[in-house]
Parts: structure tokens; C-alpha cells; sequence
């Protein structure tokens, strides 16, 4: 263990938050990490995040933390490993769609493969067996075809439309 | 939310589509024309179709090449919209894994292979012979129908292509075909209207062996079970059943999880034994063929005394069965393999460079009792000199025993030099 103080990092999210966070959890993020790598000598100033609300950064960082004691653990471990798939579960389920997609778009840009995974399983089991009417309102995406436009695709793939599940909202 | 939407950019979108199912992906696409170009992307369905029908090229279902794996996946879906999409997944499966080990192991066979059937030769088969074939049949049917027969089933080597195989012993030689639909309607009526056999019972030929002697496979359409004719099928249509009854279920219900006939247990079975190595090609005389002696532990054994080699291996013969007959009423045939290990005959301490078979000694038990013990001079007539690293001496035999379960125990005595 090093007894040196940890190095810390600052980052400022879009509405003017910041955050300062232990070097190993902004080396996490993948953009944090490439802007490091490219500018060895950077200042100590705070790192914006244009893209990202301190909401979400909160969340991130949570997430990064929570992830790092868990590899510290060992990867061996299968207690970590469910203890990660729990926390991921929870994850999910406290974001409703709109700001599940927020979360996604700003670890999309931040480049965080392994919670990218994570979040983007999180919607596909939400539009999993849903209707073509539920996709569009999850996306919050309008119906851009003609109703024949849209008739003819229904009928080319019949298989795909059986068995739907009820949208629940 | 449309702004998230154009900020979502192509890669998790890309991310998400690739966790979903093909028919999501379709519902996605139809939710605008933006989705649609993310979902139409072709990597995705490249992966699809290697996962659910193992296609490294976009292809239909004869083979033909097409230009795009989401075509190529439309296009199977719509071959077979008609059958449950997890069943045409697993018959594609089945015949994969046969057509691969054909075509690395046997590929004169593979190539008597039939392209598969129409609906309309099903369903015309179904009309003339007035059944309903189990869907799992069917589907196998849609994929290959059946194998080509030789022309001249008592000269050509082509008689030996048969893709379950056979034996031969003494002068019983079986190999088994696959046979075609217009095969199937022809032998099937041929049973009914000359053998005195029930057009009721709901049963067709499906398999059948070629050259010489009969050993004819039945499928029940009404229940899927498969069944073997056995010595008194043509006088009493006695047959026995080839697949456990508890496996089979569902085989016409198009709505339940898992249909299960016995078509296709059989030949995912034969599939497993041929990938496996339990069984394999064996060349006798001229020609090779299918073998259904087992080749591995545990149903074939080996013994090494002072250098010599035995395996041995047994096969139950159904169309021998006569389940009326006390004493013989099942029929097992044996292989027995030997050869001279490398080192040459070892006895005492000094070698001997070849041997020869003098007698043999065998004691059949049916369920522990001893029916039979033979302590006599050669096997089928011969004495065979083993020389070192020389291939394998191969005979077959066969005894009938009044129980479905024994065994065959015993010893050879080699003369050494």
C-alpha cells in the first residue's frame, strides 16, 4: 500500500458542479483517462464535462467507486461478482426510461465500457417484447412512415409482431 | 425526448440492438425510419445468423447465396413460418452436426444427401397415404428429403452409403437408408396393400436398409414414435419401439415449448454416437460404410495378454427379434477386433515376432444364467496370423439369447510363432 495522500482529480460537470474524485476512480472514466494520456503534464484545473449533469456524474461516480473496491476484492470471488450484479440491478431500477437514456448518453460520452454494458442491457430488457408504440415512446421518437409505409413492414415480418407483452404504461 | 434520441449516437444504440431479439430488432425498425437504419445494420444480423442458424455467409435455406445477412434471416423465417421457429432451429442443428461429420468423415455419403422437400411434397404425401406427419418429421423432410438410393441395390458400392449404417455378419449384411418422401409412399403402400398391414395403423416406412436383407424403420404419425420390424414383421407386423415412449410428446401441437418426436431423438442420437467416435466408418471388402459396433469404452472393451489385443463390442439385431419365442427371442450380434501390438507376442520373457489363432472359448450368459458355452477350434473357420502394427482381424457373430439383457464372455488360445 502506498502511504502517499492519493492524488485527486476535479471535474466539473455541465451545470457548473465539481466533483473531486481519487486519481484511480477518474481513471475509470475513458475520456478522463485518454485526456491524461495525451496532456502528461495537465494542470491541477478542474476537468469540464460538458456533456455530463452533476446528477448523472453522481451516479457515475458511485458506480466507478463501488466497482473498484469490488475488483480490489479479487476477481475470484464469486460473492463480489453477485454483489456487483446486484448493485447493477438496483441501478436499473431506480431510473425510470427518461433518465435511464440521460445516464447513457453520459456514460457513453465519459466512454465507461463495462456500466455502458450494464445500462444498455437495462433498456433493451425494458423494450424487450414490447410493442412498436412502447419503443417509440421509450425513445420519446415520433412515427416518421406513412400508415401504408408502416403496414407493409408489419406484414413482411408477421413472425416479429406475435406474442407481444401488454406496455404496462 | 427526441433531443436524447439524436445524442444517442450509433454506438450505444448499436450496443442495445445487439441484446435484443430478432423480433425486437424488427419492432424497433418500425418505430421510425432513423431506428430502421441502426437496425438494419449488418453486423447485427451477421451475428444473428450465426448464432441461431450457425450461417458464416448469407445464404438461404437451399444454400443460394444472397446478398445480406437480415435478408438471408427473413427469408428462412418465411421459409418456415409455418413450424415453431426453436424447432426449425434445432432440426437446422441436427442435420448440421450430421452433414459435418459426413463431410469430414464419409463424404460419398453426405453426397446422396436429397435437397429438401417442398410443403407440397409433404402435404401430398400426407393426402396420399393419409397421415399427419409429426412436425418434427416434417421439418427434417423440409431440410433434406431423405437420401438418393442406389440403382442397383445387389451390385453398387453406392448400396454401403446408407447414413444410419449397419453390420454384417455371416451372410447378413444391413445398411440403412434414409429413404425419400416418393420412397416413403411407394414402400409404405407396398406393406399395406401386399403384407396385410393396416393403412389404420398410421405407420410409414422412413428408413430402410438396401442391399440384401430387410430392416425396415417405422414411424407412427399419430403418436411420433419410431419403430424396427422385427423377423415376424411381415407376418404378424410385430415391431419394436426405438425410442423411449416417455421422450416423445407434442409432436403435432405447434403452440407448445418443445415437440418431441421420435425422427428426431433418433437422429440427434446418431448424430451424438458419429461425433462422439462410439461409432464409425469401417471398410470391409471394398466398401466402406457405417459400422454400429461400437468403436470406445464403455460398450466396447479391450484386453492385451502377452501382446495381443482383443476389443470386442456388441449390437442388437431387431429384425432377428421374435418376441413370441421363448428361447430365442433377441438377437445380438459381436465384433471381435484382434491384433499383435507392436512389441510383437510376449510370453515369459522372450518375443515372438507373430501368432496364431488356435481356439476359442465362449460363455453367453441371458440375465446371469449360462445359455451357452463353446469351447472350440477357430473363429468363423479361420486361424488368423497376427503380425506386429498389421491392421486389425475383424469377425463377426452373432447369438440369440431369451432375454433383452446379457453377456458374452471368454478367451482366444494363440500359438506363438
Amino acid at each position: 500500500m502506498s502511504t502517499t495522500v492519493p492524488k485527486k482529480i476535479t471535474l466539473r460537470t455541465a451545470d457548473n458542479h465539481e466533483f473531486e474524485v481519487d486519481e484511480a476512480v477518474a481513471m475509470e472514466l475513458g475520456t478522463v483517462k485518454t485526456f491524461f494520456d495525451e496532456n502528461p503534464d495537465a494542470t491541477d484545473e478542474p476537468i469540464p464535462l460538458p456533456n455530463v449533469s452533476s446528477k448523472c456524474l453522481s451516479t457515475i461516480i458511485e458506480y466507478c467507486k463501488f466497482h473498484l473496491s469490488l475488483r480490489a476484492r479479487g476477481n475470484d470471488s464469486s460473492s463480489a461478482e453477485e454483489e456487483g450484479k446486484v448493485y447493477d440491478e438496483e441501478l436499473i431500477k431506480t431510473h425510470d426510461n427518461e433518465s435511464l437514456v440521460e445516464l447513457i448518453l453520459a456514460v457513453n460520452y465519459l466512454n465507461i465500457k463495462d456500466m455502458l454494458d450494464t445500462l444498455n442491457q437495462g433498456v433493451a430488457d425494458r423494450i424487450k417484447n414490447k410493442s412498436v408504440e412502447y419503443v417509440r415512446r421509450f425513445f420519446g421518437i415520433e412515427n416518421d412512415y406513412t400508415p401504408e409505409e408502416e403496414a407493409e413492414i408489419r406484414a413482411q415480418y408477421e413472425w416479429a409482431f406475435e406474442g407481444v407483452d401488454p406496455d404496462d404504461d | 425526448m427526441g433531443k436524447e434520441l439524436d445524442g444517442l449516437g450509433y454506438l450505444p444504440l448499436h450496443i442495445i440492438l445487439s441484446k435484443l431479439s430478432p423480433s425486437d430488432i424488427i419492432k424497433v425498425s418500425c418505430a421510425n425510419k432513423r431506428l430502421r437504419g441502426s437496425a438494419s445494420d449488418e453486423s447485427l444480423w451477421a451475428q444473428i445468423c450465426y448464432q441461431e442458424l450457425q450461417l458464416s455467409t448469407p445464404q438461404d435455406d437451399h444454400g443460394n447465396p444472397l446478398p445480406c445477412f437480415m435478408l438471408a434471416y427473413k427469408l428462412w423465417r418465411d421459409a418456415f413460418s409455418m413450424y415453431p421457429w426453436p424447432l426449425v432451429k434445432r432440426v437446422k442443428r441436427c442435420w448440421d452436426k450430421l452433414k459435418k461429420w459426413f463431410n469430414n468423415n464419409f463424404p460419398e455419403a453426405e453426397a446422396t444427401l436429397r435437397r429438401g422437400a417442398s410443403e407440397s411434397d409433404i402435404e401430398q404425401l400426407q393426402t396420399v397415404l393419409k397421415v399427419k406427419l409429426p412436425l418434427p418429421t416434417r421439418l427434417l423432410y423440409r431440410f433434406h428429403d431423405g437420401q438418393e438410393l442406389p440403382d442397383n441395390p445387389k451390385t453398387a458400392s453406392s448400396s454401403w452409403l446408407g447414413i444410419i449404417g449397419g453390420y454384417s455378419f455371416y451372410n447378413h449384411l444391413v445398411n440403412v437408408y434414409l429413404l425419400p418422401l416418393h420412397q416413403v409412399v411407394a414402400k409404405t403402400r407396398y406393406v399395406i396393400r401386399y403384407l396385410g398391414f393396416s393403412s389404420r395403423s398410421k405407420c410409414v416406412i422412413v428408413a430402410s436398409s438396401f442391399a440384401f436383407s430387410r430392416k425396415l424403420f417405422f414411424l407412427n404419425c399419430t403418436n411420433g414414435q419410431l419403430f424396427v420390424g422385427t423377423r415376424k414383421l411381415l407376418t404378424d407386423s410385430e415391431m419394436i419401439p426405438c425410442v423411449p415412449n416417455t421422450l416423445i410428446r407434442s409432436v403435432h401441437d405447434l403452440y407448445c415449448e418443445e415437440q418431441q418426436d421420435a425422427m428426431l431423438l433418433w437422429l440427434e442420437e446418431h448424430g451424438r454416437r458419429l461425433e462422439n467416435g462410439i461409432i464409425k466408418v469401417r471398410k470391409e471388402g471394398d466398401y466402406r460404410s457405417i459400422n454400429l459396433f461400437p468403436e470406445v469404452p464403455p460398450l466396447c472393451v479391450t484386453t492385451v495378454t502377452n501382446g495381443v489385443q482383443v476389443r470386442a463390442s456388441a449390437v442388437f439385431v431387431p429384425e432377428f427379434a421374435d418376441l413370441l419365442d421363448e428361447a430365442e427371442k433377441f438377437t445380438f450380434a459381436y465384433s471381435i477386433r484382434m491384433s499383435l501390438l507392436p512389441e510383437g507376442c510376449v510370453i515369459n520373457g522372450m518375443t515372438f515376432v507373430s501368432c496364431q489363432l488356435n481356439r476359442r472359448h465362449w460363455i453367453i450368459r441371458a440375465d446371469g444364467e449360462v445359455v451357452s458355452s463353446v469351447d472350440a477350434e477357430a473363429v468363423i473357420g479361420e486361424y488368423p496370423l497376427l503380425h506386429p502394427g498389421e491392421g486389425e482381424f475383424v469377425y463377426q457373430s452373432c447369438t440369440p439369447l431369451p432375454s433383452p439383457s446379457g453377456s458374452i464372455e471368454g478367451h482366444f488360445t494363440f500359438v506363438p510363432g
